[in-house]
């Protein structure tokens, strides 16, 4: 009787140890059992050797996708559009001054100086009685031609000019225009300074980047 | 095993998402295993549905267990010949598909996974006797269609 029925496990090596060795026994001294088995061998190389399907889309990567993405992506996508919030709001914020700047933005700018010299002026001779309202007096009226706008102020000082003596003339207009000078000076370089720090074309190359950052993610999300 | 790339696909995210939520209860030796035994049962309920729904013929009848050893018709390419060509291949798929399921899942487990019999009894969740009978069956009807293209079979 042929052991064709177990050549398959004979082959696996599943038989147990006295069945592997009748099948043993049978094979070397059968003519047709040989050949079978190694068909069945051929047979089960072949099955070996069948092309594995290639997946058309990554399968185990999808569920292994970064969990951070997702927020990510809002996230972002959020902040590009804070920020491109942020850039209308400076850009209205930057234009105003610049509509009005004939006379606004200089005007704004001496007030505060003017307010400055108004606080330590005030705060310094607080404590003397007699003084204080001569000396909280006196220092506004240097203050007041600063906070009117410039085109004032050379005429305020030609009249002093035209008041006083020519020789003292000079050194007077010195005195007064450099605190006026240093004034705008500071105002000059606050402005620059403001106007980097808001600057509306910071918050759009903000918003840019951020819903670049929020395009690719989602790219990545879809992809996957 | 399923012969469709797209329900092979469906078939292992799904299992691969009920293995992944499932880990917590894995117990056992054999992780990879384990993995094949779930994308398995869920091919089997894919092969199931599929029939239920009429899309392919039903399984081919079960013979019994002396299955015939087919002889070659006429003598045809040697084994070098037809093994180094693709068209090999493809009779062999033409084969597995002609196999049951299960004979179809136990011969592919064992013949291209490797599994011993003992884990493919594990996998498919049945006796390692009906394990043995269902590669050496699957097997054989492999290998009769070979033969009957003409195959001799006699190396490799």
């Amino acid at each position: 009787m042929h052991p064709f029925v177990d050549l398959s496990a004979y082959l696996d090596g599943a038989l147990d140890e006295p069945r592997r060795a009748e099948v043993a026994a049978h094979l070397a001294g059968c003519s047709v059992c040989p050949g079978r088995l190694a068909q069945l061998r051929a047979t089960a190389s072949l099955i070996r050797r069948l092309p594995s399907p290639a997946p058309s889309r990554s399968l185990v990567p999808r569920l292994a996708a970064p969990f951070w993405i997702a927020p990510l992506r809002t996230l972002s996508a959020v902040a590009s559009g804070l920020a491109v919030l942020a850039f209308a709001a400076t850009t209205l914020i930057a234009s105003a001054p610049a509509a009005t700047s004939a006379g606004g933005a200089p005007a704004a700018a001496p007030a505060s100086a003017a307010s400055n010299l108004e606080r330590t002026d005030s705060s310094s001779p607080s404590s003397s009685f007699g003084v204080g309202p001569a000396a909280s007096g006196q220092p506004l009226a240097p203050a007041a031609p600063a906070a009117q706008p410039s085109s004032s102020a050379p005429t305020s000082d030609a009249t002093k000019r035209s008041a006083q003596g020519q020789g003292a003339a000079t050194p007077v207009a010195k005195g007064e225009a450099t605190p006026e000078g240093r004034a705008r000076d500071a105002v000059a370089q606050s402005e620059p300074i403001r106007r980097e720090v808001a600057s509306p074309w910071l918050w759009l190359a903000v918003a840019i980047l951020f819903g670049a950052l929020a395009l690719a993610l989602q790219r990545r999300l879809r992809t996957r | 095993m399923l012969r469709q790339s797209a329900d092979a696909e469906d078939v292992v995210q799904d299992a691969f998402l009920s293995a992944w939520r499932s880990l917590p209860s894995f117990e056992g030796s054999s992780f990879r295993a384990w993995i094949f035994r779930i994308v398995t049962n869920r091919a089997l309920d894919k092969l199931r549905a599929r029939r239920r729904h009429g899309e392919v013929p039903l399984e081919p009848p079960v013979g019994d267990e002396d299955v015939i050893w087919a002889e070659p018709v006429a003598p045809g390419p040697e084994l070098a010949d037809l093994a180094g060509d693709r068209e090999a291949l493809g009779v062999v798929e033409e084969a597995l598909a002609t196999l049951s399921a299960d004979q179809r899942a136990a011969l592919l487990l064992r013949d291209v996974e490797g599994f011993a019999y003992e884990e493919i009894a594990a996998i498919t969740a049945c006796e390692i006797g009906t394990v043995k009978s269902r590669i050496h069956r699957g097997r054989l009807a492999v290998r009769n269609v070979l033969v009957a293209r003409g195959w001799k079979g006699s190396a490799g």
